[in-house]
């Protein structure tokens, strides 16, 4: 046989069996990896919440870009205690060479912010002035989307940046029937 | 003790034939992850599966590899045993895999996978390939647990030892902790240790090296008197 039809033959028989050994692995790994991963969010989820009821985490399905959420990435309700929240996984636009990304909660009946943890900053400017969660939160509580985000000295891009993604999640939270 | 045939393919590699601390191969992996023995136990592990049943698919099939597409042939057998190792510990060991990071996928491009599958296992039998393969593996291993011993008992003045399947802290012995020296379980301290260990196992080479010349000389003018049948100067 002409070795331009039999190399390629034989190279694409070996894949063939390789692709489909791969396939069965990846079957049986699969479903063990997703829950793997699932229990990972969960345990994120109970760095924001005392008292979380990782069975009632409910993840919250919508096509957050095409509806001109461009920040928001993904949407969780958490049982925590006697109380529920949405946390909202942001991700900035790009301030000053690098995007923040962190969850944002906002409690289901009140529509106060309740939570705040950076994800990964891989902004090289002010962004670490966000890093502090208990900081953050303490001033991010009082916002509602109309008065003074908070600010800090010289990181006004980064700030714009954070305050839009913050005010994307407390428009969402609105179209759900919220308060705030 | 002289060993032959089906022992000495599993048992050189070992040490005699190291691939790390005899021919210096695969050496960023080795450097990259030494920093607790937990993470050399892991990658060991993996090197030890992907070599030996790539070493055992390859000379299964050597017959039928055409010279031509070989090496391409190799890289798809390797790549894919890789992927699989990765999925497994992705889904068993999630956090042992998470703590290796890239270097898993990257035992794909390690030479000595390479390397054993086209002068080894591609011109020998199924049996010989999968001792190669398990003694490469192991004396991997081996060199990955001296470095990880000595930079984790530095680095972090004790050890501490997790279960890869839960995470679970099995042992933990740090008596030294307040006198670690940091430096060792970064990239600099994999290094100078690597560089200590090659001195003290070459050392030791070359004093057994030497044992060995001077028994042979000594055996060879045993050999001499008694051919002779006269006494022979003692050979010092």
């Amino acid at each position: 046989m002409n070795k331009f039809i039999k190399l390629p033959l034989f190279l694409g028989g070996v894949c063939l069996f390789f692709g489909t050994a791969l396939a069965a692995v990846y079957n049986v790994c699969q479903p063990v990896i997703e829950h793997n991963e699932m229990v990972k969010r969960n345990e994120a989820y109970q760095v924001l919440y005392d008292g979380v009821q990782v069975d009632g985490i409910k993840e919250v399905t919508y096509d957050f870009a095409s509806n001109g959420y461009t920040n928001i990435t993904g949407l969780v309700e958490v049982p925590h205690g006697s109380a529920s929240s949405y946390v909202y996984s942001l991700t900035t636009d790009n301030p000053q060479s690098g995007t923040v990304s962190f969850m944002l909660g906002i409690d289901k009946t009140s529509g106060k912010i309740d939570s705040y943890s950076m994800i990964t900053n891989n902004n090289s400017g002010y962004a670490s002035k966000y890093e502090n969660n208990e900081t953050t939160l303490s001033e991010l509580k009082t916002y509602t989307g109309q008065n003074e985000f908070p600010a800090y000295a010289g990181a006004t891009k980064t700030k714009n940046a954070m305050k839009k993604a913050v005010d994307q999640a407390l428009a969402h939270y609105k179209t759900l029937g919220g308060n705030a | 003790m002289k060993k032959d045939g089906k022992l000495a393919t599993f048992v050189n590699p070992l040490i005699r034939e190291n691939a790390i601390l005899v021919n210096l191969l695969g050496m960023c992996p080795v450097l990259g992850i030494t920093t607790s023995l937990n993470n050399a136990l892991g990658m060991g592990v993996a090197v030890i599966m992907v070599l030996f049943f790539t070493n055992t698919f390859i000379s299964l099939i050597r017959k039928w590899v055409p010279n031509e597409v070989r090496i391409p042939v190799f890289i798809v057998i390797i790549a894919s045993f890789v992927t699989m190792v990765e999925y497994l510990m992705k889904a068993f060991t999630p956090d042992l895999a998470s703590s290796l990071g890239l270097f898993i996928p990257m035992i794909t491009v390690n030479c000595i996978i390479l390397g054993r599958a086209e002068a080894f296992a591609s011109k020998n039998g199924v049996v010989d390939s999968m001792l190669d393969g398990l003694g490469t593996g192991i004396g991997f291993l081996i060199s990955c647990l001296i470095l990880a011993f000595f930079r984790e008992l530095l680095g972090t003045g004790g050890f501490t030892i997790r279960n890869p399947f839960n995470n679970e802290l099995l042992f933990s012995f740090l008596p030294f902790a307040e006198y670690k020296m940091p430096i060792f379980v970064q990239s600099s301290g994999a290094f100078m240790m690597f560089g200590l260990i090659l001195g003290v196992f070459y050392c030791i080479r070359m004093m057994m090296d030497e044992h060995k010349k001077e028994k042979a000389k000594k055996e060879a003018a045993l050999k001499k008197e008694a051919e002779n049948g006269a006494p022979v100067k003692e050979v010092k």
